[in-house]
């Protein structure tokens, strides 16, 4: 009896649906769409990881720290030797193909794209959407996918695309061009986002974000035809001005402002102690230890960016030779030992974009050099700041408070701006020998930096132990930091004059962005630069790019040893690894 | 030849008689032989026999399963009856099986038991650590944190997934986990092999471990007892690390080595490191203006140098004190019984500010209402709690931080806080160990549990009872964790953080069981028929806060924090519905019989997929029985061949395998689309793709084994050899990334392979009039784990330990899960012409660096040379417990080794090699290549001191080996004369003294080669964990 009647009611018994998650069928309607697709948004930062919570993955940061900025000689990977070896083999162009953290990339890209062709699927297979809507989805949908798509094309070239209507993904081979699939998504979602004033929420992109990453995407195969039409319209649309100051892309107050045509959008303090939807990309990237007392001391600029900065006595940069001699640094100077910054004149944008010793760092005190440094005999003894740090008097509300992540901030990555623009569109004058045009379009951030503020305060103590409060020192605020010139050019001479001018602009306005490595090798220039950045990087007692160099193969980062093995026969390597 | 038959036949003549036994009446089956010859016969149902003896100076043997032997002369006599008595010590022992009992004797699978006697051993505070070398075939690992839960296999890793076994208490399916009172223990079964745990089903392919608790019995006097034992804990093993000034040096030599300036902030120009007196102000001398204390402020830490060298070891243990009393009251009229107990246990941990304590009660009891009918209860209730910083593993526990620390770092400032890693440069990123612990000693983990069963048994007919049990497993815990800022640290926590977790599990099992016991003449049937249903819930919340006005324990609730407010939970169930069967036969107690057969449903698995059978069928023949035997009686007491096959599940993964899962996350899945800094947007995110065709892995197992006892039982030796194959293993293929990105379903596509041997070994015996008892049982274990497959893709491996960005061990065909796999290191390239020899690793290979082997001999040193380079499985584990005991004083010695296993020692890469600027270790310092120390560069035990990263990829370098030999416990312990307890009407008092870990042999370098992990993916990786302590405990235990 009582078998009988276990077994009568064993089938509900034994049916346990899952508790706190949904199926997929629950989505079919604007409300769902719209809930898929912000799982969607959630990716356009660089999240890596499965699904978990706070992932660690450096690589796939869409800020490409790493794999652009690094790997284009802006910077050095810093901490210590040992804390990250895949950074070391980036920084050194002489990545296996198991390196982790271009592994992330991948995993990244293919998270996102799978995430958009999921809402694609689903907004396919929903009635009773107006036209309207159904267009609006598709269209961010599709500006996300070509996306992801692109930034995985910056770094692999060679991918697959997935679309939403791919039978089985696992046989799509990745020797296709990618770039037609890319500007087919970018090209639709320019044609039917909304304009400006209809994009209610800073977050999702209008008509324009479409236009400035199709034209990135045209620029970078030097495509500059189509590229061209894109950028004038954005720029005679006239919904965009460059911003007074250089750094209010960089502060948390003036997010989304009227420079920026697409903003990576961050947030924390919003029920996690772990920084939210915070770009953990870059979580390590922040000064350790000493005053700060945030993690982990990496992504230390280089000498080479430092000397970038130089001027002459026109205010204007040393295209050619600015490299030829270092501008004095403490490296090997202990904190307790007088060291007096350099007096040449620089660029104002340097002590913007490098933290260097002597240097008031926002509201955190004045740079104290060695104590400040992770490991200057590793990195250098430089710190990526203040562009991407958030100030003091923020530190509570603008990051979250557990231990080494807090440096990871809820300010916006203006990834795309006007700035950008303007620079790309100058490039294209300048292949035309528009010189007039270029001239004036590159004077245009030029005489920003010019009328723009400084970083204040000159400071005239040069011992600078522990016991100093950073800021209880001998300083006039009323002086500039430095001595800083820039001024615009007054002509440019040739086409070859005014590219050269371009391209070191595009490297002063958004050095440390992750652009750099992509710029120089779309212009073709990678394997000289960079060989000669090595070799001179041996100059400033750091050991590392000494035996560095930068092959063919260097151009394009490998596809992940495990997602070949996967798809044997499907997946084909890059040339060289 | 004639002659001789002549007179043989005229002594000749007829023995009859009849063998009874005390309160059985007649007994039959009795074998009855003619020592020395092959003559004999057997007795009937009446009990009687008759045979032909050769004359009077024959000797009759009769012997019988669960008897003792008994011999006779012949004589004068014709009639010769015989009474004999059960051998309760050996051959009556019942041991307990699943949903029943049996007679050891009667046993054909692999089953090993553990007695309340052998509990009393360990000093061990869980019910499953003190399993550890009473058993063969079982590992058992015991963590060392307080109250940690001891770790155990059965028969090697019988999957990738979740090998731990299936533990039922008392018929209630539930892990015993810290909570159970061990001294409420009575017995512990394990059944090793497929044909004993296959009556488990889907959950009884990692072995199973039945766990009864103690009644009283009927019609015995209430019996009281008492038991204490106090005594003291100790860590005993520290890291040989450099003291300041030998760091100092070290900080210089890695400068040279690498071609840098020497950092000279704290320590100077001049030809030899020369120790500040300061920390903060950085490198200030005594009389610096700065450190006088009324400049102290947040930007001047004032912070001495400690000069000597801060031992953090020192710092962090202690002498734990540990006290366990336990009281007890037992007894049972004709009709009913009772047995109550209650315990107390205070544990402190040997680092400082960690504790654990548990409270225990339990009553069991049964009454025979009527004469068929009996009804009982078993019930438990406990409360432990678990008090400060619990980190055992891993570079942030505290053990860990105690190397990662510098030594000049001194625990506290001059004003008395604590001091860190932010006192100066360079100083790496470690955190305080004295601060850690201060600072979480009120971190708690509380758990309170009631468990227990009701059961009502009724006779039927005689032979037939039926039985109906319905137990209960409840636990709720209560996490208070409190992170406060600590300031001193290079990677400072900002505000005073609050995290509390609760979490709620309850189970109930209802078993009902038809039992069918009866016996015609020689055959002997014994079956069972039930049901089971299962069904458990769980369920989980977790809140936060961050930023607190005050930051006592007390004040910080989830209602003053002022920040961060979080929260999120978890909750999952799952059901079990089963039928089974068992029949064991028995002809005459020497050929024996049995088959078992379940049936489960499972929640875990889609309706199409949902049920399996499970059969089993094992066999035993007592060869001592047979005839044949008849005169090796006095050599062998006992013999039994057994042999069995069964096939029995695993249904560990998780419980919602079969669905497609959608959900929320505010990081992965949701945006701030509005722009705002603190807004978020939530969105949804595919979690897992579902997999409905899986089904449940299943292990078949072969056992053969041999149960002897020789001399008058006095030797017994036992092996068992056995194979474990499991097949359909359930693993999460790796899918192709383009495929989509969440969690992949487990699929049923691995092989395994386990075969292994155990031996049990023991003697007893008496001596000097039997004044002296003594005896020695051991056993003796190996087994060897084969994954045979893991998907259809050959060389598909699992990456099964990484730390760092370093992969430590992997599991592929062919190879055990896991081993280790890194670079084979061929000594250490000491000159320039030897570098240019040899293949090219990038710009690595300098002389100074290790000579990594080209393993796939393509003239280049790459990531595809890496290979096996060890197996942390052991070859052989073993126990040893010698007894002695002599006019009431008794010696208890118990050794446990593991033979064959390698370790890695993870704690090197940042003692030896520097990982970050933290502790080091003095070989770094003295025999590293390049040392000026060394007078010889070729005597270097390590690389060159230079941090590259390459040095510290994974390799043979860290590879030792982890065998060890440890005398875990001795004993001596004093019965008082009864002449002397009678006075005062105890009828028992025994006192003991008692040490653990007092000896240890073994060539590993870590603090304990006898490291515990939880997850065998990390099985042999040290990566810094808590020391296996010393304790040196006096006892009592008194009965009324």
């Amino acid at each position: 009896m009582i078998i009988a009647f276990a077994l009568s009611c064993s089938e509900e018994f034994l049916t346990k649906a899952p508790l706190g998650v949904t199926s997929e069928n629950i989505f079919y309607d604007a409300k769902g769409i719209n809930a898929l697709l912000t799982g969607t948004y959630a990716m356009v930062g660089g999240k890596g990881d499965t699904y978990e919570n706070w992932d660690i993955t450096w690589g796939s940061s869409v800020t490409n720290w790493s794999l652009g900025a690094v790997a284009g000689g802006d910077a050095h990977i810093g901490s210590t030797h040992t804390d990250q070896p895949p950074a070391n083999e980036i920084e050194e162009w002489d990545c296996q193909t198991t390196n982790g953290w271009v592994a992330d990339k991948w995993k990244w890209y293919l998270k996102g794209v799978t995430r958009a062709n999921g809402v694609l699927k689903v907004l396919k297979g929903t009635q009773g959407l107006t036209p309207e809507q159904a267009k609006e989805f598709e269209a961010e949908t599709r500006f996300l996918r070509g996306w992801f798509n692109f930034e995985a094309w910056l770094v692999f070239k060679n991918i697959p695309i997935i679309k939403e209507d791919t039978p089985d993904a696992t046989l799509v081979p990745n020797n296709v061009d990618a770039m037609p699939a890319i500007i087919e998504d970018l090209t639709f979602a320019m044609n039917n986002l909304p304009d400006l004033a209809q994009q209610a929420e800073p977050g999702r992109p209008t008509k324009y974000a479409a236009m400035a990453v199709l034209a990135r995407a045209h620029m970078q195969t030097l495509n500059y035809a189509a590229a061209k039409p894109l950028l004038e319209s954005i720029i005679t649309s006239g919904k965009f001005s460059l911003m007074p100051n250089f750094m209010d892309n960089f502060d948390v107050a003036h997010r989304n402002n009227a420079e920026s045509i697409y903003e990576i959008q961050r947030a924390i303090n919003n029920g996690s102690t772990d920084g939210g939807s915070a770009d953990i990309g870059t979580g390590l990237n922040a000064p350790q230890g000493s005053d700060i007392g945030t993690c982990c001391g990496f992504f230390q600029p280089s000498q080479d960016l430092v000397n970038a900065f130089k001027v002459d006595a026109n205010g204007l940069p040393l295209l050619d030779t600015y490299n030829q001699v270092d501008l004095k640094s403490d490296m090997n100077v202990n904190s307790s030992d007088p060291f007096v910054p350099f007096t040449d004149v620089v660029d104002p944008r340097l002590d913007f974009t490098v933290s260097r010793r002597g240097i008031p760092f926002l509201d955190w005190g004045v740079n104290r050099g060695n104590d400040w440094i992770r490991m200057q005999s590793n990195g250098g003894p430089y710190l990526p700041a203040p562009k991407f740090f958030y100030k003091k008097a923020e530190k509570t509300a603008a990051s979250p408070s557990t231990g080494w992540q807090g440096g990871v901030s809820t300010n916006n990555f203006r990834y795309y701006r006007l700035s950008h623009v303007l620079l790309w569109r100058a490039e294209i004058a300048a292949s035309e020998n528009d010189l007039p045009k270029a001239l004036d379009l590159v004077n245009q951030i030029r005489n920003r930096a010019k009328t723009g503020p400084r970083v204040m305060g000159l400071v005239t103590t040069y011992a600078l132990p522990s016991t100093v409060y950073p800021f209880n020192l001998n300083i006039d605020f009323n002086k500039p930091a430095a001595n800083y010139n820039v001024q615009p050019y007054t002509s440019f001479p040739n086409k070859d004059y005014a590219m050269k001018a371009v391209q070191f602009e595009m490297r002063l306005e958004f050095a440390m962005e992750g652009f750099r490595f992509f710029d120089l090798r779309r212009w073709g220039i990678a394997k000289t630069v960079l060989n000669q950045y090595a070799k001179d990087d041996a100059r400033t007692a750091r050991q590392f790019l000494q035996a560095a160099t930068v092959t063919d193969k260097s151009l394009l980062y490998p596809i992940p040893q495990t997602q070949i093995d996967l798809q044997p026969g499907v997946l084909v390597q890059n040339p060289g690894y | 030849m004639v002659l001789s038959s002549g007179i043989l036949l005229a002594q000749e003549r007829t023995v009859t008689g009849k063998v009874t036994a005390e309160g059985e009446g007649a007994i039959p089956g009795v074998n009855v032989t003619v020592q020395g010859t092959t003559i004999g016969a057997m007795t009937g149902v009446d009990g009687t026999y008759s045979l032909k003896v050769p004359g009077p100076a024959s000797v009759l043997v009769f012997s019988s399963v669960g008897y003792v032997t008994k011999a006779i002369t012949v004589g004068s006599q014709t009639t010769i009856d015989v009474v004999i008595v059960s051998d309760i010590k050996a051959l009556q022992e019942v041991v307990v099986v699943g949903y029943g009992t049996r007679l050891r004797a009667e046993l054909t699978g692999s089953i090993s038991t553990v007695s309340s006697e052998e509990m009393k051993i360990s000093a061990v505070p869980t019910a499953i650590g003190r399993m550890q070398g009473q058993v063969a075939g079982v590992t058992v690992v015991n963590s060392n944190t307080p109250g940690g839960d001891a770790f155990i296999r059965v028969h090697g890793m019988g999957t990738i997934n979740d090998s731990r076994p299936l533990y039922v208490i008392d018929g209630v399916p539930s892990d015993p986990g810290s909570s159970l009172n061990p001294d409420d223990i009575e017995s512990i079964s394990v059944l090793k092999d497929a044909s004993s745990a296959a009556i488990y089903g889907t959950r009884g392919a990692n072995g199973v471990i039945l766990i009864t608790t103690k009644r009283g019995k009927a019609g015995e006097k209430p019996i009281i007892t008492f038991s204490t034992r106090i005594g003291i804990a100790n860590a005993i093993n520290q890291y040989n690390m450099l003291n300041a000034q030998e760091y100092a040096e070290s900080v210089w030599l890695r400068a040279d080595n690498q071609g840098v300036t020497r950092p000279s902030a704290l320590y100077g120009t001049g030809s030899k490191p020369v120790l500040p007196d300061y920390l903060t102000p950085t490198g200030a001398k005594e009389g610096d203006p700065n450190t006088d204390p009324s400049t102290y402020s947040s930007s001047n830490v004032i912070t001495k140098a400690n000069k000597a060298g801060t031992n953090w070891y020192d710092e962090i243990y202690r002498t734990g004190k540990i006290q366990e009393y336990d009281l007890s009251i037992s007894g049972g009229s004709p009709k009913s019984t009772y047995a109550f107990s209650a315990g107390y246990a205070d544990q402190q941990g040997s680092l400082i500010h960690t504790d654990f304590k548990r409270y225990t009660f339990r009553s069991n009891s049964d009454a025979k209402v009527a004469a068929w009918l009996t009804i009982g209860q078993s019930l438990s209730a406990t409360f432990t709690v678990k008090q400060g910083d619990m980190g055992s593993d891993g570079e942030a526990s505290p053990i860990s931080q105690a190397y990662r620390i510098q030594p000049i770092i001194p625990v506290y400032d001059i004003l008395g806080k604590f001091a860190g890693t932010k006192s100066g440069p360079n100083f790496g990123n470690a955190e305080n160990p004295v601060a850690q612990l201060t600072r979480n000693a009120n971190n708690y983990d509380k758990y309170a549990r009631a468990m227990g069963n009701f059961f009502a048994e009724a006779t039927i007919i005689k032979g037939l009872t039926l039985k109906s049990l319905f137990g209960f497993d409840f636990g709720t815990s209560d996490q208070k964790r409190i992170n406060l800022a600590n300031p001193e640290m290079a990677e400072a926590h900002s505000n005073d953080d609050l995290a509390i977790d609760h979490n709620y599990n309850l189970q109930w099992n209802w078993v009902n069981t038809l039992s069918y016991d009866k016996t015609f003449g020689r055959h002997r049937i014994t079956a069972v028929i039930g049901t089971e249903a299962i069904s458990s819930v769980y369920t989980e919340e977790n809140a936060g806060r961050a930023v607190y006005f005050n930051n006592s324990f007390d004040y910080m609730q989830l209602n003053s924090g002022e920040a961060n407010q979080t929260n999120s939970g978890y909750a999952s169930e799952w059901s079990l519905f089963s039928e089974f069967g068992r029949v064991n036969y028995s002809l005459n107690g020497k050929y024996l019989l049995e088959g078992v057969v379940r049936r489960d449903g499972s929640s875990r698995f889609a309706k199409s997929n949902r049920y399996g059978i499970f059969p089993a069928v094992s066999a035993g023949w007592v060869i001592s029985q047979e005839d044949f035997m008849a005169g090796t009686h006095d050599v062998i007491s006992f013999l039994k061949l057994k042999g069995g096959w069964g096939k029995s599940g695993n249904d560990r993964i998780g419980n919602y395998n079969s669905y497609t899962t959608f959900g929320v996350n505010k990081i992965q899945s949701s945006y701030p689309l509005d722009g705002t800094t603190s807004g978020l947007t939530t969105g949804f995110q595919p979690v897992q793709y579902g997999n409905e065709n899986v089904t449940w892995e299943k292990t078949s197992t072969l056992d053969i084994g041999l149960d002897t006892r020789l001399f008058a039982n006095t030797l017994s030796f036992g092996i068992d050899i056995w194979q474990r194959k499991t097949s359909d293993m359930l693993y999460q293929v790796q899918k192709p990334q383009v495929a989509g990105v969440a969690d992949q379903p487990y699929v049923n596509i691995g092989d395994m392979k386990n075969t292994g041997f155990d031996i049990e070994l023991g003697y007893s015996n008496k001596a000097m009039d039997d004044k002296l008892v003594y005896s020695v049982n051991a056993t003796l274990s190996h087994y060897k784990n084969d994954v045979t497959k893991l998907s259809d893709n050959a060389n598909e491996f699992i990456t099964t330990a990484s730390e760092r960005q370093v992969d430590y061990s992997r599991a592929q065909i062919g190879h055990a899960f896991p081993e280790f796999f890194g670079y084979v290191v061929d000594g250490i390239f000491q000159t320039q012409a030897e570098v240019d020899a040899y293949p090219a690793f990038g710009t690595y290979n300098i002389p100074g660096h290790f000579k990594f082997r080209d393993v796939n001999k393509d003239s280049k040193i790459d990531a595809s040379d890496r290979t096996y380079i060890g197996s942390p499985h052991p070859k052989l584990t073993g126990g040893m417990n010698i007894n002695l005991a002599y006019s009431g004083l008794d010696l208890n010695v118990v050794f446990y080794g593991s033979y064959g296993n390698k370790m890695i020692n993870y704690v090197r890469r940042w003692i030896d090699y520097g990982q970050f600027d933290g502790g080091l270790s003095k070989d770094a310092l003295y025999k590293s290549w390049g040392s000026t120390y060394l007078k010889n560069n070729a005597d270097a035990t390590l690389p060159m001191y230079d941090v590259d990263p390459i040095t510290q990829q994974n390799s043979s370098a860290f590879v030792e080996d982890g065998s060890f030999l440890r005398m875990k416990s001795l004993q001596v312990g004093y019965n008082l004369p009864k002449s002397l307890l009678g006075k005062i009407n105890i009828e028992n008092l025994y006192i003991y003294c008692q040490a653990t870990n007092l000896l240890t042999i073994t060539k590993y370098s870590g603090l304990d080669p006898e490291y515990f992990s939880s997850d065998p993916e990390t099985l042999g990786l040290d990566r810094g964990a808590t020391p296996t302590s010393r304790q040196i405990m006096f006892g009592l235990r008194l009965s009324l």
